[in-house]
């Protein structure tokens, strides 16, 4: 289910790539709050584990997934509302 | 499985690490509950999208923050605070890009988070030769080989900044007198005054 529907994203925003998505992405992350965003960021763009960000932000482990979550699902929505407003 | 278990659990199902009885558990609740089924959809196509972009600049307060930490929390003790202020605290001017000082950031995490682990010595000037940096950044990418396109490419970053240091320090004896405006820490003293 979770495979379907991203893989329908992908088709959606084939053309959306590289430079424009590294744009994109940028302006999204700016509107989550910092927790949400530095989260995201240490572990979707530089690959940190969990444990290593709960050492780096100096939270719980649980508290990291929390966070991963909302910051992901949040910015997953506003980039599906930049993509309506396309 | 309920809401709250999902919450915990959806991180590294999105990610794909999430194993056995958890993952038919979990794929049961979504099929059952729309807001957790929205909650795993938005996830997973940020996490799509964000496969596709580009490296992008971590956000200033995000370098200060890990800077606090090595400079001032747990990680002082594998660190020694006086070469990180020697080495980054000129730096971090404003002449200094966010995206370069993020990746000298994350050299020197990356020491403090080994360093807990191995019990490895401090960080030295030697530790941020631009081969030796080289070298682990190789390393790194066959542990994270799944993903390693991307972080190589953040730590070239890391490279290229090693290599403009090295040239500053050089030419910084012989600029004393004709520094250029952005170089003098007095002016801005803060790296989040810088954007872009």
């Amino acid at each position: 289910m979770l495979e379907e529907k991203t893989a329908s994203l992908g088709r959606t925003e084939g053309l959306l790539a590289g430079r424009e998505a590294s744009e994109v992405l940028q302006a999204a992350l700016q509107k989550l709050s910092p927790d949400l965003r530095e989260t995201v960021i240490l572990r979707d763009l530089e690959e940190l584990e969990y444990k290593e960000i709960s050492q780096v932000l100096n939270v719980p482990e649980g508290t990291v997934k929390s966070r991963l979550n909302r910051g992901r699902a949040e910015l997953g929505r506003i980039l599906r509302h930049h993509k309506g407003s396309l | 499985m309920n809401c709250a278990d999902v919450e915990i659990l959806l991180a590294e199902y999105v990610d794909g690490t999430l194993r056995g009885d958890a993952v038919s558990a979990l794929q049961a609740h979504l099929a059952g509950c729309a807001a957790c089924a929205e909650l795993a959809r938005d996830s997973a196509q940020a996490v799509a999208f964000m496969e596709r972009a580009a490296v992008t600049d971590a956000p200033p307060e995000l370098v200060n923050r890990i800077l606090f930490e090595i400079t001032t929390g747990p990680s002082r003790a594998v660190i020694k605070p006086s070469w990180v202020r020697r080495l980054f605290g000129r730096w971090l001017e404003p002449i200094l890009q966010p995206r370069f000082a993020m990746g000298m950031a994350m050299t020197v995490l990356s020491f403090a988070i080994i360093g807990r682990y191995t019990h490895v010595r401090q960080l030295t000037p030697a530790d941020l030769d631009p081969v030796k940096v080289w070298t682990a950044a190789e390393d790194k990418v066959v542990r994270f080989y799944n993903r390693g396109v991307k972080y190589y490419e953040s730590l070239r970053v890391v490279y290229e900044i090693e290599t403009r240091l090295k040239e500053w320090a050089e030419e910084q004896p012989q600029q004393q007198s004709t520094q250029q405006p952005t170089q003098q820490p007095t002016q801005q003293t803060s790296p989040a005054g810088e954007t872009k």
